[in-house]
């Protein structure tokens, strides 16, 4: 579904240059969830502003279902991303003047649903993710779960198939994190959505079926969960973690 | 880093980041210095003894003005404090006490004042020459273009203002004074607190107040001068409730309506406009009373002019008239005067006469109340077509046998024309024949009829009972003040002379009435437009400042949008239906409120006086249209600086 | 970027608009308006004409500017394109977008090129490790053997050393950056490491070494300082005449230290010198003696560039030839 083709990337200001992605190249298959984990500084969130198109590669290319995205144009690659991706953020992910139904229901009436279905599939999706109760209120009103939660809703409800989640368990208690990674998990399994998740967190890593992991720009490992436990897969990613010299990250 | 400098690099990041105030104050200045250098003129004041007043109206105007924009520097010093309050507080943990950020602040504000006051000078300088040159035009006066620069002017400048910045910083000194440190590093942004906390209430209220608007515009529309207030109060408590009420109204009616709520731009839109006006109900309800005055300042003042101009039209088609009523009218003593003294091309003394009978009145009366003369006036046909010849109108074919045209003002040339009965004009039968109606000096009974006057045959009019004697002459200058002066003492000196002075002597002269009708615009509709200026200017500032400081807020919410995948083009819009809808909303009331209000004062004059470019129409369009000019360069400058800042580059 | 180019630009634009102001005024004038007020409208659009001309002036200069001096700090100046802020027009944003595309292009075929270079350097570090295997193998065979064979093999299983470890250094000599660690050494460490390196080949060509003064203390990279000795000793070696000695200086002097190796053998023609360090010069010597692959100077050359080592020959055929080369004494290495 998704390519990566050797992409590096360049951030330059007026004194100095740095070198975000160095030579990534990865695939990810359809219905897959994988997980890209390194410290901050690390690349990791540059590297999913790319592929979710927001930023432009430097050099490499990024096929989607085999098409370059490079090559599309301002428009299309706005219509790419309503009808195909879904994100969830750390931070920031809601508006604050919507309700928690029009914020869900923004991804549909920006594909130009009509009203009535845009209320059905609210509901439909805010039954799945258990957040009915608070369709009517404003996300200042509701705990962090339950923002990303609704952040979650919005990145399925207009059927996307690629969901891009960005630390998003980064602002949440243990709590509300293993309900937020549970919920993710369903949707991969069930919903057959692919997912890509960027973090620092072993833990939240451990759901994968994939982890990869960044350092310095650069592809250095990768793991395969196969038909391991997720304890198991958690000690295994703890070990890889810990052979980098424990500099990348400060876990859970 | 000495106070000083810090000040003066914060002065000029403030006049960046506060462009349109830092260009509004300039404007002002530029505003205060032209009107005041226009009244201290001695050029100015040599053109008439009416504007004696007009230094005197101006310094009230000025008053009037400085309190206007002292509340925009009030408004805008307080704002750009709550914004900054986190660097505030930075200086205070820094060890400078509440004293010396207040005189940071303090030397900051005299510095962008400073710089505003010097450039505003410069561009007021520009300003005045071009009033000058307009009001040199306005009494006929060649212009000479001379590079002058008023210090009197420049003077009273400062003074204003010192005035406006003290004001504003003596409010904000207090305010930073009493400021702690916790407050200001967590300082919240400023916002006025629900008025109507309960949903229930404020959506009980919007739907009053809707209620509310629509019978006060009904009521104002009425021709009534009594019940017209009545709907402007209703209009005005109509208003606040609106705006207080508004962040729950709507969502309330949207909430009924999902159809609508998801079409299009529609959701992003109302929500961010609720979103605002949660915080600023109040202020937006007090800007559009502001607005409001603006229009009807603008208004009147067009209005004034209007009635002016409208009345005087019909009084300046002779360069010289003379109206001699009286027992025995007698034009022998004007007519020597003037033989002397005012060189003549053409002119003409002839009787006014009157039928005796009120035919034609009486068909008049149905529709309009007309205090004429006692019965229709007459003209015989020479004297008719000699007087067009003076006027300087086209000559007219003389009316077929048996036939009379009636020369009439505009306004009763529909009513005139329906008539089609015969009229006995001494001992001839006459049927109508032909309306004229360009101006012929017929608003006064002295004068050719009051609205109209029948032309009959010479012969037909032999005989007749005589009104008055009068005498129209074309001069070959315009008659100037002190001819104008001894011809009207002479009428005085001939009423005083008559033992029963029921005659009236009448002086009309063409140079004299547009000289007048320039002073009296000069010192009424000239101040009028000051306030209105200065009203506008405010307004409109302090509804960009707002908008403008949401900038950051604005960028993460399109950098979202964009990330959900909105096109750029639908981002642009949305962006653009937000800005209209927030600029326009206070502007509907005042149109409303103050659009009845000039309509009405331009239907108190007589009939006749406002038509063509001056009917009550025209002339509330011209106000409106001069005011969504202005305001209209505003919201563009300020929508392209937003979007240039707010929506993310294409790729 | 002058005011007079600024204007020179827009020449057509400026004088046609001045051309419709004047010829607005002069048919008001034409009309009736008096002068005196045209001259105020004169003035008024002079000045906003100016203004706008002014700002447009001073914006376009600084963001000249910028661009530029982005351009002069960068060090891979095909990153331009990455580094600069936005612009505010549609007009400009799609020329950036173009030269963006291009420097995609550009960056994707440099960065490729170095993934092959990286590639061919790790197999060439991989052979040589490799082939280390099989000769020393060989030269254990060798101790078998007795006599003139012994001597023979020997020699010539050192050139093959020395051809793999050239093939080593030029392979790393694309990116030494990598490998190259500057620290204080003893010049006189360096001369006997290498002379020890080669010793087989020294005796066999029956070669005397004489060192002075070599007490001295240099910054450089001493793995890299003794291939290019060892290089200059066995090109002195080679080209040696009948009673062949090799001197080895060192002289210090006010921030260097210069090294001069100089050698008695048959030297080289003057109208070849100024191509000896030429990438496979071999030159009439190198083909009269033999075994030469035009590589030894070249690579000195380029090695001295990057520990910047100023490297010096001077030759008279029949002679000799000497090669000084200047070392840092203190630290005023500004690149590496």
């Amino acid at each position: 579904m998704l390519q990566v083709q050797n992409i590096e990337k360049y951030y330059g200001s007026k004194n100095n240059v740095t070198k975000a992605l160095n030579r990534v190249s990865f695939d990810v298959a359809d219905g897959e969830f994988l997980v890209i984990m390194g410290a901050s500084g690390s690349g990791k969130t540059t590297l999913l502003n790319c592929i979710s198109t927001i930023d432009t590669v430097s050099a490499g290319k990024i096929l989607m279902d085999g098409e370059d995205v490079a090559g599309l144009s301002e428009d299309a690659l706005a219509k790419f991303r309503r009808e195909r991706l879904g994100f969830v953020f750390q931070d920031f992910n809601l508006l604050d003047t919507l309700t928690v139904e029009e914020n869900i229901g923004l991804a549909l009436s920006l594909n130009h649903a009509d009203a009535q279905t845009v209320q059905n599939r609210v509901r439909e999706v805010a039954e799945k993710l258990g957040i009915t109760e608070i369709l009517s209120k404003f996300p200042y009103q509701v705990s962090g779960g339950q923002k990303q939660r609704t952040a979650c809703a919005r990145a399925i409800v207009a059927g996307q198939s690629l969901l891009l989640a960005d630390e998003p368990t980064g602002a949440l208690d243990s709590k509300a994190s293993k309900n937020l990674l549970e919920i993710i998990s369903t949707m991969n399994r069930d919903m057959r959505t692919t997912i890509l998740m960027v973090t620092h967190d072993a833990y939240s890593a451990s759901y994968a079926g994939r982890v990869l992991f960044l350092k310095d720009g650069r592809v250095f490992n990768e793991l395969l969960r196969g038909d391991r436990g997720r304890s198991v897969f958690y000690h295994e990613i703890l070990d890889v973690l810990a052979a980098l010299g424990g500099d990348v990250s400060d876990v859970l | 880093m000495t106070y000083f400098k810090l000040s003066m690099r914060n002065a000029g990041r403030q006049a960046r980041d506060y462009l349109v105030y830092f260009v509004t104050m300039v404007l002002a200045a530029a505003l205060i210095f032209a009107f005041n250098a226009l009244a201290v003129s001695g050029e100015v004041l040599a053109l008439t003894e009416i504007l004696e007043n007009f230094s005197l109206i101006i310094v009230l105007a000025s008053v009037a003005v400085v309190c206007v924009f002292g509340w925009l520097a009030a408004y805008s010093t307080r704002f750009m404090l709550s914004r900054r309050s986190r660097e505030l507080g930075i200086y205070l943990l820094s060890g400078l006490t509440g004293r010396q950020v207040a005189r940071l602040f303090f030397l900051e504000n005299l510095a962008v004042g400073a710089v505003a006051l010097v450039l505003g000078a410069g561009l007021g300088g520009l300003l005045y020459q071009v009033m000058r040159a307009i009001v040199m035009a306005m009494f006929a006066q060649p212009y000479r273009f001379a590079l002058e620069f008023s210090l009197a002017a420049l003077g009273r400048t400062a003074l204003c203002f010192a005035l406006i910045y003290l004001f504003a910083l003596g409010r904000s000194r207090r305010h930073i004074r009493r400021m702690k440190i916790y407050d200001l590093i967590y300082f919240e942004r400023q916002n006025e607190g629900a008025i109507l906390q309960k949903g229930k209430t404020r959506r009980l209220v919007f739907g009053m107040s809707l209620v509310l608007g629509a019978v006060g515009t009904c009521l104002l529309m009425r021709k009534s001068l009594y019940i017209a207030p009545a709907g402007a109060f209703c209009a005005i408590l109509a208003l606040f409730g609106f705006f207080l009420s508004f962040a729950s109204g709507v969502p309330a009616f949207f909430e009924r309506r999902p159809a609508r709520k998801y079409r299009g731009q529609t959701l992003l839109v109302f929500r961010g406009l609720t979103a605002k006006l949660a915080s600023m109900g109040v202020l937006m309800a007090v800007l559009s009373i502001v607005f409001t005055a603006t229009l009807i300042s603008e208004g009147s003042s067009s209005v004034l002019y209007g009635i002016m101009k409208g009345r005087t039209a019909e009084a300046t088609c002779f360069d010289l008239y003379i109206g001699i009523e009286g027992e025995t009218p007698d034009p022998g003593p004007y007519l020597t005067y003037i033989g002397k003294n005012i060189p003549v091309e053409q002119e003409r003394p002839y009787p006014v006469y009157l039928t005796g009978k009120t035919q034609v009145q009486d068909h008049l009366g149905k529709m309009y109340y007309n205090y004429s003369c006692d019965s229709d006036p007459v003209l015989c046909w020479s004297d008719y077509a000699a007087l067009r010849a003076i006027a300087g109108y086209p000559a007219v074919e003389p009316p077929g046998p048996g036939q009379f045209p009636i020369h009439s003002m505009t306004y009763l040339e529909e009513a005139l024309r329906d008539y089609q009965g015969t009229i006995l004009v001494g001992e001839t039968a006459l049927t109508p024949g032909g309306i004229y109606t360009e101006h012929l000096s017929q608003s006064y009974g002295t004068a050719n009829g009051r609205g109209y006057i029948l032309v009959v045959p010479d012969q037909a009019a032999e005989g007749l009972p005589v009104h008055h004697i009068a005498y129209a002459a074309k001069t070959a200058r315009p008659v100037t003040t002190a001819q104008y002066e001894a011809v009207a003492d002479l009428a005085r000196a001939e009423r005083d002379r008559q033992e029963d002075p029921s005659g009236y002597v009448f002086v009309l002269s063409k140079a004299y009435e547009e000289t007048e009708v320039a002073a009296q615009a000069v010192v009424g509709c000239f101040p009028l437009y000051y306030l209105a200026l200065a009203l506008m200017m405010t307004a409109v500032t302090i509804l960009t400042i707002r908008q403008l400081s949401e900038t950051e807020h604005y960028r993460s919410q399109f950098a979202l949008l964009r990330k959900l995948g909105m096109d750029r083009r639908e981002m642009a819009r949305t962006l653009g239906r937000q800005f209209a809808l927030y600029y326009t909303l206070p502007t509907v009331p005042a149109v409303l409120i103050a659009g009845s209000f000039i309509v009405h004062l331009a239907m108190m004059p007589e009939p006749g006086v406002m038509v063509g470019w001056n009917s009550p129409a025209v002339i509330v369009m011209i106000s409106l249209g001069a005011f969504f000019l202005i305001y209209a360069i505003y919201i563009l400058l300020a929508y392209i600086s937003l979007k240039r800042n707010v929506l993310a580059s294409a790729r | 970027m002058t005011f007079g180019r600024f204007l020179s630009d827009r020449l057509g634009r400026i004088i046609l608009w001045l051309v419709c102001f004047a010829a607005a005024v002069l048919f008001l004038a034409a009309t009736g308006t008096q002068i005196d007020v045209l001259i105020i409208l004169l003035l008024i659009l002079l000045l906003v004409f100016l203004m706008v001309q002014a700002t447009d002036y001073l914006r376009d200069r600084a963001r000249l500017r910028e661009l530029e001096s982005i351009l002069e700090n960068l060090d891979k100046k095909y990153l331009f394109t990455e580094c600069v802020p936005s612009a505010d027009n549609f007009y400009k944003r799609c020329l950036f977008d173009l030269m963006r595309r291009a420097g995609q292009a550009m960056i994707s075929a440099i960065s490729d090129t170095h993934a092959a270079q990286r590639d061919y350097r790790e197999y060439v570090e991989s052979w040589v490790h490799e082939i280390k295997t099989p000769i020393t193998a060989a030269r254990l065979v060798c101790r078998q053997v007795e006599g003139e064979p012994r001597r023979k093999l020997d020699s010539e299983l050192a050139q093959i050393e020395a051809h793999v470890e050239r093939a080593l250094f030029y392979a790393r000599a694309e990116s030494p950056e990598h490998d190259c660690v500057i620290r204080p050494t003893s010049l006189s460490e360096i001369v006997s490491q290498t002379v020890e390196r080669h010793r087989t080949l020294l005796m066999q060509s029956g070669v005397r070494i004489e060192t002075q003064g070599l007490e001295q203390q240099v910054y450089t990279d001493k793995k890299w300082a003794a291939f290019i000795l060892g290089q200059l000793l066995q090109n002195s070696a080679r080209y040696r005449g009948d009673t062949p000695v090799i001197t080895i200086s060192a002289k210090p002097l006010a921030k260097q230290v210069q090294l001069t190796i100089q050698d008695n053998g048959i030297g080289i023609p003057a109208h070849e010198l100024p191509r000896v360090f030429d990438r496979g010069f071999t030159g009439s010597n190198g083909r009269s003696r033999g075994g030469a692959t035009g590589m030894g100077l070249y690579l000195c050359k380029k090695m001295s560039g990057f520990l910047e080592l100023d490297i010096q020959l001077t030759s008279e055929e029949g002679v000799g030839t000497c090669v000084t080369l200047s070392f840092p004494a203190k630290e005023n290495l500004t690149r590496m």
